[in-house]
């Protein structure tokens, strides 16, 4: 009896299983072939090639990834906005991130609990409607339209990196400090050759994906830095321009040149990626 | 002497606690400024405005009371498109829940380890990897249907089964139409948002101890009923914080519908509060803060009202283990 019903069990896994499957690689494909396609077609001279033969090499011409770099799409300028940003920005945020966490995680004093909340409230408390005064702000502090203003926005701790670093520090056995300081290391030469490099793993990790978040924000940007377009807020631009008759290989060239860096920075950490998008396994 | 000795250890000893003490402070100095300014700051006088009106006169703002709130009620009384803009920020509250559903069942999938999961994990990551803008450009090409033009794959896939599809724009306020844009915003969050999901999905799952899989194997368990009564009950934390967020994200859900279908401009069949709020960056005058302010109060209310239900239900049906 319990014997026949394992052995339907099992049997109507293997035909579910078998169901996914298809689903699963009709999944891949929609994720896949777009990609193909734009790339394919960023190789196509004009627009009529691109619309009758879609799939096809007709006509392979660089033309298009030149013109990005000559033409007036200035898109070497958007590649150093973009870059710019998404070096400084992963790195102001991890820093201050292993600041804070250093602050609640190895010392006791009275106000600890209070700082550990305050860096938990954004986390809990969300106000809806606030970008407008956000932007009133920031051009009363004179920093709107300013890549400064960003990264003076990415300086705060928040909820998750906080907790992640939070747990480190709280972890790492205070001996090492004592010692380090024993041997006249001060509290700063502890902070930053002690026990930073630690965390090092995870300070990369998180860098990553900051990095990738921030090459591939939109809102940001385009809200608060009107005058230096990057990357993403130019593939808008040329997008909407589509409409008054653009060239979609060219466009496709722009989108093929803004996603070879992530697909790259994928490839190479994609274990590092893929674990730290778990929240560095906090239970839950 | 000894007395001396003792004198001189606690003034280093206050030196240190002194020393230490400005350390501290230096680490929290710029992280607390930060959250001064751009989260207590910013959020009372978001808030605060919802309780002020603009006098153009005078040029400063004046205390009215709940005026702002009895003004919107009877505008939403009124003018029932006034709602629109709510109605259609909690979609996102569905489309979530799609969005879990299917990282549920692929995370399954995975812990069975299907043919095939590790090229299946990369590939669905992928769209994590990609800006949000070319994700949703590619997705407006592929359904893109303008004969002589651009005619999608995706399109011709559509019109290939017999679909009758005509393209993105086409009489937008029709209801008709309306309803069919909606599911392909959707259908695209959906799509797209598989990676991270799943990854969280089915990490809580790999942590469900061996055992129970394995018991459950035993007593001849079926597919489904071992996904209900197994696997979903023992990782209801990490769905009931997905939810939560979930919640969250509802007032600043624009992105997508915004990219998707922008160039109908924000009417009012598809706006949502977060779209309001960014066409608002930038353009809004004095006068119109307080309407800002009062849209965004009225929305953190709702949101937190469903965060706490949201919370508290989920945790009334999160069976007591431990792991």
């Amino acid at each position: 009896m319990q014997n026949r019903k394992r052995k339907r069990a099992k049997k109507e896994n293997r035909v579910i299983m078998s169901i996914l499957f298809v689903v699963f690689c009709i999944y891949a494909a929609t994720l896949l072939l777009p990609l193909i396609w734009m790339f394919i077609n960023s190789f196509k001279s004009n627009n009529n090639e691109f619309f009758y033969e879609q799939w096809k090499f007709t006509s392979f011409t660089l033309k298009n990834y030149k013109l990005l770099f000559v033409g007036e799409n200035n898109i070497m300028g958007m590649f150093t906005n973009t870059l710019i940003l998404s070096l400084s920005i992963p790195t102001v945020s991890a820093f201050f991130s292993l600041c804070a966490g250093h602050a609640v995680g190895s010392f006791d004093y009275k106000l600890k609990g209070v700082v550990y909340f305050i860096f938990l409230m954004p986390m809990f408390v969300s106000v809806a409607g606030t970008t407008p005064y956000l932007y009133k702000l920031l051009n009363d502090l004179h920093i709107f339209d300013t890549h400064i203003g960003l990264i003076i926005m990415a300086c705060g701790v928040s909820g998750f990196g906080f907790l992640m670093y939070y747990s480190v520090f709280r972890n790492i056995s205070r001996t090492y400090t004592e010692a380090a300081m024993m041997d006249g290391a001060g509290y700063w030469r502890t902070f930053l050759q002690i026990l930073v490099p630690q965390a090092k793993n995870l300070i990369a990790a998180q860098w990553v994906m900051g990095f990738i978040g921030t090459w591939n924000d939109f809102a940001g940007p385009y809200l608060f830095l009107p005058s230096y377009p990057t990357l993403g807020v130019g593939v808008k631009e040329i997008s909407d321009n589509i409409a008054k008759g653009g060239s979609y290989p060219e466009l496709f060239a722009n989108i093929t040149l803004m996603l070879i860096p992530m697909l790259v920075l994928f490839f190479a950490f994609q274990k590092k990626i893929m674990t730290v998008s778990l929240g560095g396994g906090i239970k839950g | 002497m000894l007395a001396n000795a003792n004198i001189n250890l606690r003034v280093k000893k206050g030196r240190k606690n002194l020393k230490r003490n400005l350390f501290i402070f230096s680490l929290l100095i710029v992280p607390m400024l930060h959250f001064l300014v751009f989260w207590v700051y910013i959020n009372a006088r978001t808030i605060s405005l919802a309780f002020y009106n603009w006098n153009v006169f005078e040029n400063v703002y004046e205390f009215v009371g709940l005026d702002n709130f009895k003004e919107q009620f009877r505008m939403f009384k009124e003018r029932p498109e006034t709602m629109k803009m709510f109605l259609n920020a909690f979609r996102a509250i569905p489309i979530n829940v799609a969005c879990l559903g299917m990282a549920v069942i692929v995370g399954y999938a995975f812990s069975k380890h299907i043919y095939g999961e590790r090229v299946f994990r990369v590939i669905f990551y992928l769209p994590s990897m990609i800006s949000i803008v070319i994700l949703t450009l590619c997705y407006r090409y592929m359904f893109a249907y303008s004969p002589g033009m651009l005619q999608g794959p995706a399109a011709e896939v559509l019109r290939f089964l017999g679909v009758n599809y005509n393209g993105w724009e086409t009489a937008l306020d029709e209801p008709a139409v309306i309803s069919r844009l909606w599911w392909l915003v959707s259908i695209f969050c959906v799509w797209a948002s598989a990676g991270i999901n799943i990854i969280l999905v089915s990490s809580a799952m790999s942590r469900i101890p061996e055992e129970v899989k394995e018991s459950a194997k035993l007593d001849g368990v079926g597919f489904w009923r071992e996904l209900f009564q197994i696997h979903i009950p023992l990782i209801m934390p990490t769905i009931s914080v997905f939810l939560v967020n979930s919640m969250m994200a509802v007032s600043a859900f624009y992105i997508q519908p915004m990219l998707i279908l922008g160039e109908t401009g924000p009417r009012s069949a598809y706006s949502t509060v977060g779209w309001y709020m960014f066409n608002m960056t930038g353009r809004a005058q004095n006068g119109d803060m307080p309407l800002i302010s009062t849209v965004g109060f009225i929305m953190t209310v709702a949101v937190s009202i469903l965060v706490i239900v949201v919370k508290k239900v989920t945790d009334k049906i999160t069976p007591d283990v431990d792991f």
